[in-house]
């Protein structure tokens, strides 16, 4: 639901706006945050002062100072440092598994497209089936198989995401193909397989890489939440999602605990949103 | 007669979906690299292989594959969704047990959503102007931030800082309270921008201009022409939407301590009780066929247009 | 007084700086009694809508509307927005262009012709429903009680514009406003509804008609005001404006305007040299033949045993309303659908019965102009690329391309400059040139032209046809040019077939068809034919 709702909300407006201004200001903070974040991901030592696995027992749950910004957690780990080394695996997951649904995606999507026939019928009988699952439920069963942990979770959200991808690709297809140009070169007399890169490929894979970038925002969302379940990777590791849910019990006391993890993945969350809707209103704008 | 026609194709696509369901959730079954012999005793080494015999053959598990599936097939359709590894119950029973509770909570966040974003389309649809601008940021937050982090800030506010609603348990209305609401603002930013994205088409049509050159108001074209429209998507993600309940129902439940289907879920994911988990996949397959049929239905009423083509 | 006064109209479209405001309408003068009928007609961006729309407040929020415009001597600019409401519907009732999209599609037309009624609480509530069918008994709805229940998407095109002019008329205005009230409908229907419109001037409306066309408000107008960029450059009684237009745009535009006298013309010059007609095919080489082809989709036969030959070197024109069929014979023609039964031959031999990739090498032999060259254009593409799609279909050696390239453009009136650009930077009748200009780089021997200029303003449609007529006699080429525009087929064919329900019911040389017309189809096509009054300056 998260692909459609993003989908959606940049659409008629923002494009009007868009040819008005300059880049607006919200994007620009996005583009600031993921840096950010992306420094994190990459260095987080070089950001983060404290070593966020090294327990201090006699600072557990100190509130935020100047010595630890974000406060202390249950342990007196430094949380700053926890949630800026959190960054890499919350990137990790998001950049990967969307790579590859999308890669999948455009193989099942374009063969049913291309195919046509019963390949298509018989693949895009599937991934109705598939769509049937709510996505969190089906990268939990997929979990309840593979077991937790990082790479299983990935891997999780990735296959969750596959049905939309396909579908999404399979539709645009279709439209390409009837299109009045992939005609034109017929009429030309181009072979369908010169028409097919030409032609129908660019013009689906474009449209869905930028769609994509919006699909990242919603893989560190489910990542963010099956972690916060125990599904992804175990303690102490410095997951946003765990941290959450391994500080839930201490809230009464410490307020702080509950609240910078969650920023943070709000914050990433949203700048990944907003920056896709800006990419896609500025393709959408010139087609 | 058409529509019995439609009716009969669509209860019968459904019925494929379920069928093809079902044989993915046997296939996953196979494939399953753990024993659940093993997941019944875990480690411990004194189980004979007397006794692992018995439990396999309770479970069905000696006969031949073909027998296996079959036997799957014609108990799921009979309502039979196998027997917990876990807890030695019936799927079926442990899923009617904890259904109420989801129920309750699904239905509230629901309404809530609904009557947010109706309320925040009309307000802002056609429109440029601030409380656009706030409405659609808020929009952006509700489908940008994780459901459970929703939760933990209303318990650190409304519950630890602010002592009015319980933390956990079941203390009537007033435990329901902030799970509802974090259910329904993690749903009302989807239904919000789907709903506002129609209704922009809707006034830009040249059926509003028209509705404006006989008198009505702003205001007035959108409640009475415009909502319907927008009400049109609404229906289309229906489904999707249910996903999205059953989804937040496992975090909002995990978050406050509830019981419910989310619970029971999470409880056999962790434990890899696959009965259980198959049991909830094909039941929520079932719940999503069927409102996609009731769905299909419902747009004959909703929109004429589709009455004609029948 | 006369009923509406519109004094020094100007309109603003204010943007977000100084340099993107948009001047629509400057100084706009006319007035409109009862009874009397005012045509505004121009090409789109002459600011005839924005008139429109802001006589009754809605040229948009970012419109800056100013001079004056008094209603029965009332001032409407100096209202507020709560007073508008009241004069809305009450004193002005609005038409727009197409029904099925300006009527609510979720509501029944019983309820949209209600709705002013209901606004206004013009009637007690158990008395509207009388009414309403009243009103549609009114503009001609036969059965009006039966329809109360329909959807505009039920109706036919004429009955739902019927729907939406009653719905107009509900709260008695004095004034009716109609924005491009015909465009949408075939002639037949057209006229029908110009007729209409006629009947509630006789009856005492004051009319304001809005439109594109000038043959279609000849007959209706009392006056009528020609704009260009927002500016009245004539206006005056039809008699004048046809008769001795005043206006270098206004003659122009006259002379735009294809029909049989305009035969071996140009549109754009109004001269010509007859010389291409005497052209005369002397062999008579049949170079296509299509022989009783039928092509069926669902249950309706869109193509019905139809025959016909194109003979090398002459202009065939197909002519037909919306759903005759003739798209889908040009299609045939095109090789791009099979027929079920029948075939298509091209030069003698084989062609609708060839496999795919046997079709190939031919291909080239014909070529397609299609109606929205926008999306013909893959949206990636500068003219360069598309152009070189076709020049390496035909096999030319790459080495020599940019020559060719730019012979391409020159002869389709396009420059160097055009290559870089993509379909989007074009306008319209740009992007009908580069899309003839890869038809011609596949040197093809037919070119299929369908629907090629009705999506053009009249000025570009007559460049348009100048330039396929040249390149016909410059090159010898033969065209198949399929319109539903019986002025545009008479302009450009020398024979003509004639097209309803996917049968061709008449077909001839043009003169003949046209001027002695056997089969009712083509007599009743051609009476509902807007024309302009004789003796128009050329």
């Amino acid at each position: 639901m998260t692909n459609l709702s993003i989908e959606m909300g940049g659409a008629g407006k923002a494009t009007s706006r868009l040819r008005r201004g300059r880049m607006p200001l919200g994007v620009v903070l996005a583009g600031l945050i993921l840096a950010f974040m992306a420094v994190c991901a990459v260095a987080p030592g070089f950001v983060a002062p404290y070593d966020p696995y090294a327990p201090d027992l006699l600072a557990s749950l100190k509130p935020p100072s100047t010595a630890h910004i974000f406060g202390t957690d249950q342990l007196g780990r430094d949380i700053f440092s926890r949630v800026v080394h959190g960054a890499s695996y919350s990137l990790y997951i998001g950049l990967c598994a969307t790579a590859l649904a999308v890669a999948a995606g455009i193989l099942i999507g374009l063969s049913a497209g291309v195919a046509g026939g019963f390949i298509d019928l018989a693949l895009m009988r599937v991934i109705d089936v598939l769509l049937a699952f709510p996505g969190l439920l089906m990268s939990m069963a997929v979990v309840a198989f593979l077991g937790t942990g990082v790479t299983n979770i990935l891997i999780a959200i990735a296959i969750a995401s596959i049905p939309g991808y396909a579908r999404i690709v399979r539709a645009q297809v279709m439209v390409v193909r009837t299109s009045g140009y992939v005609e034109a070169a017929r009429v030309l007399g181009q072979p369908p397989m010169r028409t097919l890169l030409r032609h129908i490929l660019p013009n689906t894979v474009g449209p869905l890489i930028v769609l994509s970038t919006l699909g990242i925002g919603s893989a560190i969302l489910q990542s963010a939440a099956l972690s916060y379940l125990g599904l992804g990777p175990k303690a102490p590791t410095p997951e946003w999602g765990l941290m959450l849910s391994e500080g839930q019990g201490y809230l009464r006391r410490g307020w702080w605990v509950g609240i910078f993890p969650g920023v943070f993945a709000t914050a990433t969350i949203i700048s990944t949103t907003v920056l896709g809707r800006y990419i896609k209103a500025l393709t959408d704008g010139r087609a | 007669m058409a529509l019995a026609k439609e009716l009969i194709t669509r209860l019968l696509a459904g019925a494929a979906v379920l069928w093809a369901a079902a044989s993915l959730a046997f296939i996953v079954l196979q494939l399953l690299p753990s024993d659940p012999v093993q997941v019944i005793y875990g480690a411990d080494s004194t189980v004979t292989p007397e006794m692992r015999d018995r439990i396999r053959a309770d479970f069905g598990l000696d006969q031949p594959l073909w027998q296996q599936y079959a036997g799957f097939v014609s108990r799921t359709v009979t309502g039979d969704l196998g027997t917990s590894y876990q807890q030695r119950r019936t799927v079926v029973s442990i899923i009617t047990s904890e259904l109420g509770s989801t129920i309750t909570l699904a239905s509230l966040a629901v309404l809530l959503a609904f009557s947010m974003a109706v309320l925040a389309t009309l307000a802002t649809a056609g429109r440029d102007n601030w409380l656009r601008r706030v409405i659609s940021s808020l929009e952006l937050v509700s489908v940008s931030t994780p459901a459970f982090w929703i939760g933990l800030l209303l318990l650190t506010f409304f519950s630890f800082q602010w002592p009015i609603f319980p933390v956990v348990g079941d203390q009537g209305w007033k435990s329901l309270v902030l799970p509802v609401a974090t259910l329904g603002i993690a749903l009302f930013g989807t239904l919000s921008q789907v709903m506002r994205n129609e209704m922009d088409q809707a006034l830009e049509q040249p059926f509003a201009l028209t509705a404006r050159t006989r008198g009505l108001s702003l205001w007035a074209v959108r409640w009475r022409h415009a909502l319907r429209h927008a009400l049109i998507p609404a229906l289309t993600i229906a489904a999707e939407t249910f996903g999205a309940l059953l989804a937040g129902a496992i975090i909002t439940e995990q978050v406050f301590g509830r019981p419910g289907l989310g619970r029971i879920t999470l409880q056999a994911v962790r434990n890899q009780d696959i009965p259980v988990v198959l049991g909830v996949v094909l039941f929520s397959a079932f719940v999503f066929v069927t409102i996609n049929i009731i769905v299909d239905l419902l747009y004959r009423v909703v929109d004429p247009r589709l009455r004609a083509r029948a | 007084m006369a009923l509406l006064d519109v004094r020094d109209l100007a309109i603003r479209f204010v943007g977000r700086s100084h340099d993107e405001d948009v001047q629509a309408v400057r100084g706009l003068s006319f007035s409109l009694d009862a009874g009397e009928c005012v045509a505004i007609v121009g090409e789109s961006g002459s600011g005839k809508s924005a008139t429109a729309r802001a006589l009754v407040g809605l040229a948009g929020d970012n419109a800056l509307v100013e001079g004056s415009v008094s209603l029965g001597g009332r001032e409407l600019l100096k209202l507020s927005q709560r007073d508008w409401l009241g004069v809305r519907g009450r004193n002005i009732g609005f038409v727009l262009q197409d029904a099925l999209v300006s009527l609510d599609p979720l509501r029944t037309i019983g309820r949209e012709v209600a709705e002013t009624i209901e606004r206004h609480r013009l009637l007690p509530r158990g008395e509207i429903k009388g009414r309403v069918v009243e009103l549609l008994t009114q503009v001609g709805m036969s059965d009006a009680e039966s329809r109360l229940g329909a959807y505009a998407h039920q109706l036919s095109g004429g009955l739902r514009q019927r729907a939406l002019i009653a719905s107009a008329l509900s709260g008695d205005p004095g004034l009716l406003i109609a924005d491009e009230p015909t465009t949408a409908l075939d002639v037949v229907v057209q006229a029908q509804i110009l007729k209409l419109l006629n009947g509630m001037k006789q009856a005492g409306k004051a009319l304001l008609l809005i439109s594109h066309d000038l043959a279609v408000v000849a007959e209706l107008a009392d006056r009528i005001i020609v704009m260009k960029d927002g500016v009245a450059v004539e206006s005056g009684t039809p008699q004048q404006i046809f008769s001795n237009p005043q206006n270098a745009y206004t003659r122009a535009l006259l002379a735009a305007i294809p029909s049989a006298r305009t035969r071996g013309l140009s549109l754009v010059t109004g001269t010509g040299e007859e010389a291409n007609k005497s052209v005369s095919i002397v062999p008579q080489l049949p170079v296509l033949e299509v022989s009783e082809a039928v092509r069926i989709f669902g249950k309706r036969a869109a193509v019905d045993d139809v025959s016909l030959t194109v003979v090398a070197g002459e202009t065939l024109g197909i002519v037909g309303a919306s759903g005759s069929g003739k798209t889908t014979l040009a299609r045939l023609i095109m090789g791009l659908e099979a027929p079920d039964t029948g075939s298509v031959t091209l030069k003698g031999a084989d062609w609708s019965s060839l496999h795919e990739r046997q079709r190939r090498p031919l291909r080239h032999l014909v070529q397609l102009v299609s109606q929205d060259p926008m999306s013909a254009f893959d949206p990636r593409f500068t003219v360069e690329r598309i152009l070189d799609e076709a020049l390496e279909a035909r096999g030319f050696e790459r080495s020599g391309w940019p020559e060719r390239r730019l012979a391409l453009l020159k002869s389709v009136g396009l420059s160097e400059t055009h290559l870089s650009r993509r379909a989007r930077q074009l306008s319209g009748g740009q992007r009908q040139r580069v899309a003839i200009a890869r038809a011609l780089a596949m040197e093809p021997e037919i070119l299929v032209c369908d629907e090629p200029v009705s999506a053009l303003d009249v000025s570009t449609q007559a460049q348009v046809l100048d330039l396929l007529l040249d390149l016909k006699r410059r090159l010898g080429l033969t065209i198949v040019f399929v319109s539903h525009d019986l002025g545009v087929v008479q302009h450009v064919s020398d024979r003509v077939v004639v097209m309803n329900e996917g049968r061709i019911v008449e077909e001839g040389a043009v003169e003949e068809v046209l001027a002695s017309p056997r089969h009712d189809y083509t007599r009743a096509l051609l009476a509902a034919q807007p024309r302009l009054p004789e003796g128009v300056a050329g």
